[in-house]
């Protein structure tokens, strides 16, 4: 997959938009705060909105060319796209919903076929009820499987986990992942919610006030700060791509994680569920927030805290009512304390300190 | 029932029936063009197809009678190319309906397609289908309510017209003397009081009728609004 943006601009009343960028991943997660340009983005390359300069091409397809004077109609894209409210057509039963785009798709080749498509978002029991009698989980099953349906080349999905709780977003997820991998269609997928995305890819792109401010693997932009600077600390998660050490105690509750592969040597750890399945040697991504990391300047002797590393304060930022301390360890961890605390503490820069954290409060986003 | 009765109710039902068949795709069309254009002259072509709305319908049949009577230019072509008048006869009662019930339709049809939400389109295109399959299978299937309100309201708008229709069509028994015009001449006779009283229950009748299939058209229709 090709997809590249070359200085598309558009405006908006007064807001002004502008992107410039190539992408090849399989599954792209697209970052940002509300009001970012997140969605405008999606509907440039879905040509529902028409841009005022630039191009826009798909593989060797070029969508949009303000010089060329070529604007692909959406309908001509082959663009499957899953809007934030699921917008089942109410007139509609499910299974007419889902193959409202038959008479679109006969000169297409099919890659998704009717039958696996129902079984692999499990809908074949609500087929012939109308979206109104489903819930919101099954309802949003419904529109993936109906943009499935149209033989998209590229799934475009708009914040898909918003209106879902916590059950239904894992469910939505996972499903999200069987697709990419039975049928590895590429998917841009936005969210505000940066664990969601972390969830389905490593690549991001971060938008902040109609521009792409950068792009690459998360723990790159995670480790440089550029998520904390550019959206807010408070969108701000910790994320570390570590490996599974072994399961040190006898009940397997504990699990430890090196920060590289086939090291012995524990960076950090974290509780197991009854869910977790995670061998000795995998690979695995983990999320700590920043408020749950505790900053001291000694380690905590006889404490229950599993999580106590050193590493020298990079830099130190207030922002509103939070002070927020980035420490390199090894891996970078961004911690949030009160102004209170700082000011009794009096961190500097350079200053050797602990970040302490719970094993409870480091979550496992997924091993693989 | 007598005669005269049979042919004014008859005649008032053909009337209304073929000019809201008439009305339909246009105001349809108009409506949808209306509640998704942001055009600047959008209020223009709004107050225009309006207009007969808030004008006195005598006013607005006079000017019918102007624009389409015989001496007319449009009265002219219409008489020697297709031997059509639209003037004192059928064709002038149809007439004088679809243009004082239009503008009833119009907005009715036209609020229920400000109603659809534009993502439901958005949606369509991204499936495959193009602006019209989009217009047929998604905005006018979730428009339907208004639709149907639309019609009804220029249906009973055509039972009940008078003013456009006697100043464009005359008033001829058993040609253009639809029931309300038959009301109106029954009440100039003095002792045909019970004859306009049995007349106006057929009028209400009928309009209530339809009124009561808008309303279950509704229903069957609620789940566009979950």
């Amino acid at each position: 997959m090709r997809l590249s943006l070359n200085d598309v601009s558009l405006s908006i009343e007064d807001k002004k938009f502008n992107y410039n960028i190539s992408l090849t991943d399989s599954i792209i997660g697209i970052f940002g705060f509300s009001g970012s340009g997140k969605t405008t983005f999606l509907n440039c390359i879905a040509g529902l909105l028409k841009p005022d300069s630039g191009s826009i091409r798909f593989n060797d397809t070029l969508f949009f060319d303000d010089n060329k004077n070529i604007n692909l109609p959406p309908n001509r894209r082959d663009i499957g796209f899953v809007f934030q409210e699921h917008f089942l057509f109410p007139h509609l039963t499910v299974k007419q919903n889902l193959v409202y785009s038959r008479l679109y798709t006969k000169d297409k080749s099919i890659h998704f076929n009717f039958d696996a498509v129902l079984s692999l978002l499990d809908l074949e029991d609500f087929l012939y009820q109308k979206p109104f009698q489903l819930s919101g989980g099954e309802r949003q099953r419904v529109a993936i499987g109906r943009a499935l349906l149209s033989q998209p080349r590229l799934l475009l999905f708009d914040e898909p986990f918003s209106n879902l709780d916590k059950t239904r977003r894992k469910e939505i997820i996972s499903y999200l992942l069987k697709i990419n991998a039975y049928y590895q269609i590429p998917m841009f997928i936005i969210s505000h919610d940066l664990e969601d995305i972390l969830k389905l890819t490593s690549y991001l792109v971060i938008i902040d006030k109609g521009t792409i401010v950068t792009a690459g693997n998360c723990i790159d932009i995670a480790e440089s700060g550029k998520v904390a600077g550019i959206a807010g600390y408070s969108a701000f998660t910790n994320i570390f791509d570590v490996y599974c050490i072994n399961q040190v105690n006898d009940d397997n509750t504990l699990l430890r994680f090196s920060d590289a592969a086939h090291s012995k040597k524990t960076f950090i750890c974290a509780a197991a569920s009854d869910h977790t399945i995670i061998s000795a040697g995998q690979k695995t991504r983990l999320s700590v927030l920043p408020e749950d990391v505790i900053i001291a300047r000694e380690p905590f002797i006889q404490s229950s805290i599993q999580n106590q590393i050193k590493g020298v304060v990079l830099t130190i930022t207030i922002v509103e009512q939070a002070c927020y301390i980035n420490v390199d360890c090894g891996i970078n961890i961004i911690a949030e304390i009160t102004i209170a605390a700082q000011q009794s503490l009096d961190f500097k820069k350079n200053d050797y300190v602990y970040c302490l954290i719970k094993a409870r409060a480091v979550k496992i986003v997924h091993g693989y | 029932m007598n005669g005269v009765w049979i042919e004014a109710v008859w005649l008032t039902i053909r009337v209304a029936a073929l000019s809201t068949m008439c009305t339909l795709p246009a105001a349809v069309f108009l409506g949808w063009r209306l509640a998704r254009s942001s055009c600047r002259l959008k209020p223009v072509a709004e107050a225009f197809i309006s207009f007969p709305l808030v004008a006195p319908p005598v006013v607005t049949g006079y000017l019918l009678l102007i624009l389409l009577g015989r001496n007319s230019a449009i009265g002219k072509i219409a008489s020697d190319l297709f031997g059509v008048s639209f003037t004192f006869n059928f064709t002038a009662l149809v007439t004088a309906s679809i243009v004082v019930s239009f503008p009833l339709a119009v907005r009715s049809i036209r609020s229920a397609f400000e109603l659809v939400d534009k993502s439901y389109e958005k949606v369509s295109l991204t499936l495959g289908a193009s602006r019209i399959d989009t217009f047929f299978r998604v905005s006018m299937p979730m428009a339907l309510p208004g639709i149907v309100s639309g019609m009804v309201l220029a249906f009973a708008r055509s039972l009940g017209e008078f003013g456009a229709t006697i100043t464009l069509a005359g008033n001829v028994p058993g040609k253009t003397q639809t029931m309300s015009l038959l009301i109106y001449s029954d009440m100039q006779v003095p002792g045909r009081e019970k004859e306009v009283v049995i007349l106006i229950l057929i009028s209400l009748s009928i309009s209530f009728a339809a009124i009561v299939l808008s309303e279950i058209a509704n229903r069957k229709t609620r789940y566009l609004k979950k």
